[in-house]
Parts: C-alpha cells; structure tokens; sequence
C-alpha cells in the first residue's frame, strides 16, 4: 500500500506543500530565463533594465525562499510520518503553518510583482538580500516574517510528532530521516532569529515610519547571521535525498548510519557562526572576527567532504550489488536511465564541483578576487541551484507517485530531464565562474560599461563567448525546468488506481546501521548548546560593538525603490 | 562505531586539506601581506555626508597629498557616481601608496577597481579604508558591484595611474 | 561633466532603449498615437520611461519659467517638475535644485547646454534661454537610467485642438504591464497546456484500459471502494554485499582524484589569479 493510502492526510499536506513549490518553481524559473537572456544582452525586448531588479528579485525569492521552503515542508513532512510510521497529531495545527507560509508568500509576491507597475505603491525591488537602506514596501517585510514564522510552526509540528513517538518507544534510537529532520530544524531556528529580529525589530517598524533610521552595517549583520545557514536549510534536505533514498535507488544500502548523524551533528554546530565569511570585505567589522568565522566556515567543509565519500560508497555498494566490478567500471552498472538516481547523482556531481568554488569563497582575503562578481552566482547555481533544487526535482519522480496514488506519466521526458538541465548548468555555471574571475559583477541588468571594459582582462574565449554561453545555458535550464513541469503536471492529473506504481516506498537499512553508532549522537539538547556557545564567541563582541553606539547609530533614513 | 579504514583515511586528508587552506590564508596575510577592511576607518553619519557637514575629507572628496609618494583619497558613492571618480577620473601617480577612504551617502554601493583586488563594500555609516600601491601607470575602471538602485549598472568611474613626471602633485582633484 | 563618459553613456542607453521600444513597439503602436495626436507633439518615446511625465505644461507668455531638479519621481525624488513645458522663443528656463533625490545636472541630450558636474546643494540654479522654435530633451547624468527625463517645447508647436494633457506615458505602461503579465501567465501556464496535449491527443487513451474494463472497474470500486495503489514489488540484488566485505575501492579512488583536482585549482587560484594580480590592499 502507498503512502497516500496509509497517510492519506499527511499525503493531502505533502501535496499541497509540493503543489505551491512548482508554482514558485515555474514564475522564479521564467524569471531566471528572463535574466539570462537580459544581461547577456541577446534579447531586452521583455523589460527595460530598471525592472531587471524587480525580476531579480523575484528570481530570488520565488526559488531561494518559496520554492524551497515549500518543498522542503512537503518532504519533511513526508520524511516524519514514514520513519516514526505515524500521522502528524493535529491536522488543524498542520494547515494553520501551511496557510501561514502561503500568506506570507503571497504577500511578499505581491509586494515583489508590484515593482513591475510604478503607479500602483507596492515595490520590493530589494534583491535577496533587501540590504538597507533599500527600502521597500511594508508588505514585503510582512510577508516574509510570515514565511519564516509558519516554518518555525512546521518544525514545532514535527517535534510533536517526535514526542509523541518518544513516548511510546523511548529507549529507540531516532529513526535517521527524523534525526535529519529534527537537526536541520535546530539549525533553522537558532539561524532564523537573526532575519526574524532583523525583519519585525528593525524593518517593518522602519518601513511603516515607526522608527526613522535603522544601522545599515547591524542589519546586514543579522541579515547574514541567517544568510548562510539558510544555505544548510536548502543542503541539509538534499542530503537527507542523498543519504536516506539515493542508495536505495542504486540498488544499494547507506554504508554508515553513525556517520550520516556526525555529519548531520557538525551542522548544527557550525553551520551558524560563519555568516561574516559573507561580508569579509564589509567595514566596521574587526579582521580577528572574520578570521574566527573563515576557520569555521573551513571546518564546515569536513561534513561535505563526509558525504562525498559515504554517499558515494553507498551508490558504489549499490552497483557491485547489481553486479558492478573494477575500480571504476561499475560506474556504468548504476540506474542512468532512473531520473530519480539520474537526477540526485548529477546533482551531487555538480555540488562537488560548486563545493570548490565555495572552498574559495571561503577563503578570507581571497575574497578580494570575487567578492560581488559573477563567480559568486556561478557559484551558488551548483549548490542551491542544482545540488538541492534538481535533487528535489529527481525525488519527486519518485515520491509525487506516492503521494498521489499515480503513475508517473511522460516517462521519456523525465529520463531526458536531468540531463537537460546538467548540461544547462555547466554551460551557464563555468561561463559565470570565469566571468567572475575577471572581474564581471554579480547584479547588474548591463554588464557594460563605458570606461571599464577596456580594463576586464583578456580571459579565455572572451567575453562574447561567455556570454553566449550563460544565455545557452539559461535556456537549457527553462527547458528543463518546462520538462519536469510537463511531467508533475501530467502526473498530477493522470488517473488513480490504474495499475500499480512504478516506485516503491521501501528504504533497505544501513549496512552499519543504528546499533553501532554512539547513543550520545542522538542528544540534541547538547548539540544545540555547543552550537549556542559557538555563536556567541562568533557574534557576541562584534554585534555588542556594533549596537554600542546605539541600536539604531550609524543610522540611515529609507531610500524607497 | 565502524568506520570503513577508507572512510578514516579520508577524514584525515579531509582535516589537512582544511588545515592546508587555512594555512594558505594566514600566509597570505602574513607574506604579501593582503590586509581586510576592517574597522579602522570608523563610523561616519551617512545624512552629514550627504550635506557636506561631517567635517570630514568626505565635504570636499577628492586626492590629497599627504607624505612623499603618499595619498589620501576620499571618495563617495551615491547614486549613481563616484565623486571623485564619475564625472572627473581620480587621479594619483604612479609609484605611490595611495590609501582610499570610501563611504556612501545614501544607501549600500559597491567599491571595485575592476580586474584588481582593489574591491570593498561601501555601507552608510561606515568608512572603508584601504590601502593600495600603484606601482605601474596605467587606467582602471572603477565599478559598483552592489546593487544600489535602478540605475545600479550606470555607476562606473575612473582611476588614472599616470608617469610620475605627468603628475601634477600640488593639487588634488 | 566629462564628456566621455557622459556622451558616450548616453549613445549607447539610448541604443539599447531603443531595441527594448522595438520589441514592444507592435502592441504600443495605438497607444503611441493616441499620445501624439493628444499632446500634439512626438517625443519619440522620450517619456516612455519617465513616470511624472504628465503631459505638457503650458507656461507661455512668461519670460522666465521654472522647473524643479529633483521631484517625487520614478521611484525616489528622481524627475524634474514638470517634466515637459511648453515656452514662447525667448524664455529664459531657470533650473532649481530641491536638493533632494542625490546629486543631479541637467544634460542636453544634443549637447547643446550643461550645467557641469552633478551637485546635490538646495537652491543651486542653472538657466539657460531658448530662442528657437523646437523640442529640446534633457536630462540629469546620474539618474538617466531610471528616467529622469525633461524636456522644453518652444513656440506653439503642435498646439491647439487636442489639448495639451496627453497621458500617453501612463497608458503606454500599462499596456506594457499587460504584455508582460499576459506572457508570463501564458509562459506559466505552458506546461499545463503542453500536458493536456499529451494527455489528450490519443496516445494514452490507446494504452488505458477499455471501456469494458473500466465498467468492471467501476463496478469493483463500487463493491469494495476506491482502488489502493499498489507499490512495485522490491526487487532483490543480484548479490548481497554485506558490511565486511564490502571495500570501496571506487570511491577511495574518486574521492582521491577529487582530492588532487581541488588542491591545484587552489594552488592556481591563490597564487596566480589572485596574488599574481595586482594591486592589492595592503592596509
């Protein structure tokens, strides 16, 4: 029986959740295509190149915030019920964050699509980043305080659904895909405090004339104390695909439970006090405390070089089960031709690719080389942009069957669509990258200029053939996106009960499985002190120095967009 | 706990590989001597530097000489220039060490001498300092490489490192 | 004002604005009519961006006329007030700093006259005197991107019947605006309409059940309610491979080769991109 059967309302709220992500999905993508084809400078047609910002925006926040946030709701959602094999307790508490998150979303679109129209007063063309003193409408800041808040509600959801479990078994270790959960909830809600005092202290009051200035360097700070952890709010749920289904996918077993809750441990912990490593080349900021935050954020890279090496063994166990032999060769004997491994394999192939430019992003004074250039979106469309985006997409070729009780239709199409999509993201990506290095800037609706391109160094190919390049890539990228929509959409609507499924929900257990891994992994009270203490010695003296001049000093009145 | 003898190794080269990009990092600081922007420059307020009263270099912006082969140059960003820099190039000779202070008027810009790594964040309310050797002449674009506004991908400069013998030390901009 | 940059600046924008007139120029053609034959005067889309453009104020029989720098506008304090006035020859046009919206000039887009470098100080003026009948555009250097756009008609020009209160710019954008929304509702939509295609064109059906075996199974649905989906079967491997005698040699050796790969790339980009490029700041 599927899961849609067995839970079917927790079906109807992975549904749900799953159906607003590929709405945000669809607009954010056009958005993107609409960019691609802007800055490269091969079709303006569209939108003149004020309202490039607005599209940005919208780019940003549909894919970054919405797209992900909904998803990952869904696939969590799911994750919980199937590992503890119980229903969420209280279906109204279930709906009230689902319509909260949806609100919010709504509102902020609103805001965003505002930006299009200047006789109407809504406007939001703040980026991703809504840096003050950018000031945009009230309904934006509003909206995105909901988003935030409905997901601190899910996380609570699926605690309560955890303590309920604990009750009736509690001498079991936590089922692997609810720890996963349950940490990269702990993450979320130590991370997301900053953006939520950012938001509801500083920016809402600000932009409905409460308070007159706010601190342009305190609220960016907060702002990136939530920034990168967010990261791991989009990565975190990639690796719970890659280390709790892609195995099964392969043909094989996770090798090590224990490592998959270390890993999952040392997210916790560190994933917060590195936010600086985003604002290295900000003044006002000591050089010591950006050091602090580079040695953490390099230590970080010790979780993600853990799961290249298990999630690959796990994917090799699965090949030589399916009669794979030689160092390399079994290669080949891996399911290509299953989207859903397909998807989630190329993805973790491009995340080891975006996991170098990260190791230079890192890098504290090497920042100087692509801070706000190019290179730093080449950068993140490998990771959020396909690590945890196309992985999302290939898991829903398995899991949209089960939640709907139907077959997954066009079969052909989402075979082709991860490659589609991989090849669109090395086209764009490395164009981006080396664009970067040349000093190309991130953000701009025409990267022209009249004095400086003379001095962009010659760099391979040139700058047309990038261009070209970014362009192609881009609409690669649309068509594949068009394909995997192509495929929810026919799926969606196809008739239930006809034949059985061609997934099944079963996930084979560690080959080192819970029994050998520490107990003391599974304490999360003491994961989330340690990561408190990290915190503040990270954060602590800078911020105090930051608001001893008073909160709101240096201050700044709004700049409306 | 198992752990694979592979996966051990793994976690050892792993922690070096950290160890080694660090260490690159320190040497960087340490050898050529790259410096960050940090806090030196102080705090400013961004509303009295958009009047010209801060009492500061930032009422009057522009290249000064301040020591042998050295200089100040001040400059603000606001929508969507660079003064010095948009309407006038700045102007320093070559060979000497030119220490830029940055701030904005208005709201957050981007301070970037394209193709070097000459790039800070220029955030109302704070003063970027940074110090730089022009050693060869030559002509750089300056671009704001943080989204600043509609007209964000308009606001570029100028930076002309000219012979020393060309230069005109007595007065700045 | 450096005429480089400012020149320059302005040829190419202007180029490129005109490729984005060209693309929407089909569906805004009625409306571009409209605003000529109302306003009497063609600007040639110089207000199609400029948001407090509001049709032509009518200051003849002044000798001397007005216009602020620096107005609520294309979303900041970013336009001149008016935007587009109508003179008689001989007028002298006195330019007025609010001193708000940032630093701003006043560029004649034929060169013909410059107040210099963008200043931001209240009070400032600049003035110049118009004596030939005609249309001039101007503009403010820093703020040309996001439409601060002026412009002065002199003499009667295209004055009379009609009036003078054209609100081509307005309209023009909304017509743009439903452009926009209507291509991307249809873009959204695509892969809906993309999917009833394939979903209606036949193939499926062939492949579906028959008429026969959907009343049966209608009629078992009606017995015992609605169909349960059922999973694939699990498959078993072709061999298990239990914990001891599993050796990833593969992955020690990918994870190697991923090793060596990173630490060049590392070694190129700090010591040749990035150190091996000057300046650098050192303090």
């Amino acid at each position: 029986m599927a899961f849609v059967d067995e839970y079917p309302d927790a079906a109807k709220v992975v549904r749900a959740n799953f159906g607003v992500a590929f709405i945000a999905l669809a607009i954010g993508g056009l958005f993107g295509l609409i960019q691609a084809l802007h800055r490269t400078g091969v079709f303006r047609g569209l939108i003149n190149s004020t309202d490039y910002y607005t599209v940005l925006t919208g780019h940003g926040v549909l894919l970054a915030l919405v797209f992900t946030t909904f998803f990952i709701a869904g696939l969590f959602t799911w994750g919980v019920t199937n590992s503890l094999e119980r229903s969420l307790p209280n279906p109204r508490l279930t709906w009230a964050w689902f319509l909260t998150m949806l609100v919010g979303s709504g509102l902020a679109a609103i805001a965003i699509i505002g930006g299009f129209f200047p006789e109407l007063p809504l406007s939001a063309d703040v980026l991703f980043t809504f840096y003050p003193p950018l000031q945009a409408s009230p309904v934006f800041y509003i909206g995105a305080a909901l988003l935030i808040v409905g997901s601190w509600i899910a996380g609570f959801d699926w605690f309560r659904t955890f303590w309920a479990w604990r009750k009736d078994n509690p001498d079991e270790r936590i089922p692997l895909q609810t720890f996963m959960v349950l940490t990269t909830m702990i993450m979320w809600y130590v991370s997301t405090v900053g953006v939520a005092i950012e938001v509801v202290v500083f920016l809402i009051p600000w932009s409905l004339g409460l308070i007159s200035e706010v601190d342009p360097l305190l609220t960016r700070t907060l702002f990136w104390y939530f920034g990168h952890p967010v990261v791991y709010f989009w990565l975190m749920p990639a690796y719970f695909i890659w280390y709790t289904i892609l195995p099964k996918l392969a043909g094989g077993r996770l090798v090590s439970d224990a490592l998959a809750r270390i890993v999952f441990v040392l997210f916790v912990i560190l994933s917060t006090p590195v936010g600086f490593h985003h604002q290295y080349l900000d003044p006002g900021i000591p050089e010591g405390f950006k050091f602090i935050a580079m040695t953490n954020t390099m230590f970080l890279l010790l979780p993600s070089l853990l799961t290249a090496f298990t999630v690959v063994a796990s994917m090799e166990h699965g090949a030589r089960q399916r009669g794979g032999t030689g160092y390399l060769s079994w290669l080949w004997n891996l399911p290509w031709d299953n989207p859903a491994f397909a998807g989630s394999a190329l993805a973790g192939i491009m995340f080891a690719a975006g996991g170098f430019s990260g190791m230079i992003n890192a890098g504290m004074n090497i920042n100087y080389l692509i801070h706000n250039t190019l290179w730093v979106p080449g950068h993140f469309h490998l990771t959020v942009g396909t690590a945890a985006a196309l992985t999302f997409m290939a898991v829903s070729y398995w899991l949209v069957p089960q939640i709907t009780g139907k077959r997954l239709q066009h079969r052909n199409l989402a075979i082709v669509q991860p490659y589609v999509w991989f090849v669109g993201m090395t086209l764009m990506s490395n164009a981006m990258h080396r664009a970067g290095l040349a000093g190309v800037p991130r953000r701009t609706a025409e990267p022209e200029y009249n004095v400086v391109d003379a001095t962009f160094p010659e760099v391979l190919g040139g700058m047309g053939e990038m261009q070209i390049q970014i362009a192609l890539g881009g609409t690669l990228l649309f068509l594949g996106l068009g394909l995997f929509l192509v495929v929810m959409t026919g799926t969606w609507l196809a008739e239930r009960g006809r034949g059985t499924l061609s997934v099944n929900s079963h996930l084979p257990a560690a080959l080192s499985g819970p029994e050998h891994s520490p107990r003391v992994l599974d304490n999360l009270r003491l994961w989330t002190a340690i990561a408190i203490v990290l915190i503040l010695i990270a954060y602590g003296p800078p911020i105090a120095s930051m608001i001893g001049d008073g909160v709101l000093n240096p201050g700044s009145p709004g700049f409306p967009v | 706990m198992d752990i694979h003898r592979f996966e051990k190794l793994w976690i050892a080269i792993a922690l070096l590989l950290i160890i080694g990009f660090i260490s690159t990092v320190a040497y960087g600081s340490l050898g050529p001597g790259v410096k960050m922007i940090d806090n030196s420059g102080g705090t400013i307020d961004a509303e009295e530097v958009q009047s010209g009263s801060s009492g500061t270099g930032f009422d009057d912006p522009g290249v000064t000489k301040t020591g042998p082969n050295e200089y100040e140059v001040y400059v603000k960003a606001q929508q969507f220039q660079f003064i010095p820099g948009t309407s006038q190039p700045i102007e320093v000779p070559a060979g000497s060490t030119v220490t830029f202070y940055v701030t904005a008027s208005d709201v957050t810009h981007g301070f970037n001498i394209a193709g070097t790594n000459v790039n800070t964040m220029v955030i109302p309310g704070q003063v970027a300092e940074l110090t730089v050797n022009f050693e060869e002449p030559g002509s750089y674009g300056i671009v704001c490489n943080e989204y600043c506004g509609g007209g964000h991908h308009t606001m570029e400069g100028r930076l002309e490192v000219v012979p020393q013998s060309e230069y005109n030390s007595t007065e700045g901009v | 004002m450096s005429g480089r940059s400012g020149i320059d600046g302005l040829t190419r924008r202007e180029l490129l604005r005109g490729g984005a007139a060209a693309g929407t120029a089909a569906a805004g053609l009625a409306a571009t009519g409209t605003a000529t034959a109302q306003s009497g005067v063609d600007f040639d889309g110089w207000f199609s961006d400029v948001s407090n453009y509001d049709g032509i104020v009518d200051r003849r029989g002044q000798d001397e006329v007005t216009v602020e720098v620096g107005v609520q506008a294309n979303g900041s304090d970013w336009g001149f007030g008016p935007a587009a006035v109508r003179v008689d020859p001989g007028t002298t046009v006195v330019w007025e700093w609010t001193g708000r919206g940032g630093a701003h000039n006043v560029v004649a887009e034929n060169d013909g006259y410059s107040s210099g470098t963008a200043v931001n100080e209240a009070g400032e003026t600049f003035e110049q005197t118009f004596e030939e009948t005609g249309i001039s555009k101007y503009f403010c250097d820093p703020h040309l991107a996001v439409g601060m756009k002026g412009a002065i008609v002199i003499g009667d020009m295209g004055a009379g019947a009609g009036g003078e209160d054209g609100g081509g710019g307005s309209f023009q954008l909304s017509q743009e605006g439903w452009l926009l929304a209507g291509s991307f509702g249809l873009a959204v939509a695509s892969p809906l309409i993309f999917a009833a295609f394939l979903r209606f064109r036949g193939r499926d059906r062939a492949v579906g059940p028959s008429d026969e075996t959907r009343n049966q199974l209608k009629r078992v649905e009606e017995r015992e309610g609605p169909p349960v989906a059922e999973e694939a079967p699990v498959e078993a491997p072709a061999q298990e491979i239990e914990h001891d005698e599993y050796d990833p040699w593969g992955t020690l050796s990918l994870v190697i080769g991923y090793l060596l790969l990173v630490v060049t790339l590392w070694v190129f980009m700090y010591f040749v991109e990035f150190l091996g490029r000057g300046p650098t700041v050192i303090g």
